[in-house]
């Protein structure tokens, strides 16, 4: 009987590992304030403003990136700290994974390198190692001049190669994105 | 007599069984440990960058009609504009290792990839952005003809066009020859991809079981050395 039991359950062990998984699969790790917390840990307060680029601005930033970017309104995050003093920037992004858009906040210092990158929503099946620890790290102290290429200067996850990528190229874009805006507004706020 | 000789008999097998066995585990670990490397080539495989695309593997190439040929490398997709005798690097937001074809239509140049991926890029700018993937992991290859685009895949035959999504029109229903199924089971591919893990695990218990074998063996080995010198 025990034997039976034993041979049935390892039966129903390989039919679940064979048995056709559903693709979709949303996980959420973090919110948008535990992620920002995780990363600016000094923080007093966030301030979050909607940024609009033109056609030209998407063009120019694409063209500086390699790919292209399909959006063209963002929310700009600062950290401050307790005196005022700026702490960082940081971005939400929504890449898209093999078939569903991944959602994690890149944060920058003031001088534009990675500070911290959180996954906060995944939702595929397979590759939501692409969060870990061991991966996200390789990211901090990464600048745009950087090339952020999985197999060159960032170690993909096995198993979750395209995530790997959309993350490596979210980066890319947030960090391009981020300097060129906060300079644009620096230069507007010093002609004013 | 007769029950000595049968022990003389016995003790040579064991000596030979023993000293086969310990030379056979050299073997078999350099197996395992090479195998279960080879399971997880992107650990291995960290690659260079250079402007010369000769120096970094070439394997697929694409002339546009417009007169772009295009180079894809083992790490960076080149392009050239005379007729190769200049190549530029070109950014890419994937690894262009895995590249298996080109394609083109009047205005865009298409790039399909081992995992399932495809990409689209302007002809003018240049800048590259991901298709709504199809239903695969494995594509052999990509063809555009009458606005639409193709592919091969384990899968079958899927189509595109830019008003729906990927269609799989034809299924592939061919059955595995006995060589495919038991590279599939070797390697841990489709379709026994969840076996992928599990040649893992069991590798690594193999390592153990060799190098704790041969540890006994030597131990053993030392023991009756010492004992026979005694």
């Amino acid at each position: 009987m025990k034997a039976l039991v034993f041979i049935l359950i390892n039966l129903a062990l390989c039919f679940s590992l064979i048995a056709e998984t559903p693709r979709y699969h949303e996980q959420h790790y973090l919110t948008e304030l535990e992620a920002l917390e995780i990363s600016f840990s000094n923080a007093n307060r966030y301030e979050t403003t909607g940024v609009t680029l033109s056609d030209e601005q998407v063009i120019e930033l694409s063209k500086k990136l390699g790919w292209k970017i399909n959006e063209s309104e963002f929310q700009l995050i600062k950290a401050f700290a307790k005196d005022n003093e700026i702490l960082g920037y940081a971005m939400v992004l929504n890449e898209n994974g093999k078939y569903y858009p991944i959602t994690f906040l890149v944060a920058v210092t003031p001088e534009f390198s990675i500070k911290n990158i959180s996954v906060m929503v995944y939702r595929e099946k397979i590759g939501s190692n692409v969060r870990k620890k061991r991966f996200l790290k390789q990211y901090k102290g990464k600048t745009k001049d950087d090339p952020l290429m999985v197999d060159y200067d960032i170690m993909g996850i096995s198993g979750a190669t395209i995530s790997s990528w959309s993350i490596a190229s979210g980066a890319k874009k947030a960090l391009i994105m981020l300097e060129s805006i906060i300079n644009d507004q620096a230069e507007s706020n010093t002609s004013i | 007599m007769v029950f000595k000789k049968k022990n003389n008999r016995k003790n040579i097998v064991l000596k030979y069984h023993a000293w086969i066995g310990s030379l056979a585990s050299i073997f078999i670990l350099s197996l395992v440990i090479t195998g279960v490397l080879l399971n997880y080539p992107d650990l291995l495989k960290r690659s260079v960058q250079s402007t010369d695309p000769f120096k970094l593997n070439p394997h697929r190439s694409f002339m546009a009609s417009t007169g772009h040929l295009f180079l894809a490398t083992d790490s960076q997709l080149f392009v050239s504009l005379d007729n190769g005798t200049l190549f530029k690097p070109l950014r890419t937001p994937f690894t262009t290792k895995y590249l298996v074809g080109f394609t083109e239509s009047e205005n865009d140049i298409y790039i399909a990839l081992k995992n399932g991926v495809v990409f689209r890029a302007n002809k003018k700018s240049l800048l590259w952005e991901m298709l709504p993937n199809p239903d695969t992991l494995d594509i052999y290859s990509i063809s555009y003809h009458d606005e639409m685009l193709w592919i091969t895949a384990y899968e079958g035959l899927f189509s595109f066009n830019s008003t729906s999504s990927w269609q799989l029109n034809r299924k592939n229903d061919s059955p595995l020859s006995i060589y495919q199924l038991i590279k599939a089971i070797h390697t841990g591919y489709p379709p026994f991809g969840w076996l992928h893990s599990f040649n893992s695990i069991a590798s690594i218990l193999l390592i153990i079981i060799v190098i704790t074998g041969m540890y006994l063996f030597a131990k053993f080995y030392i023991k009756t050395l010492t004992k026979s010198i005694k």
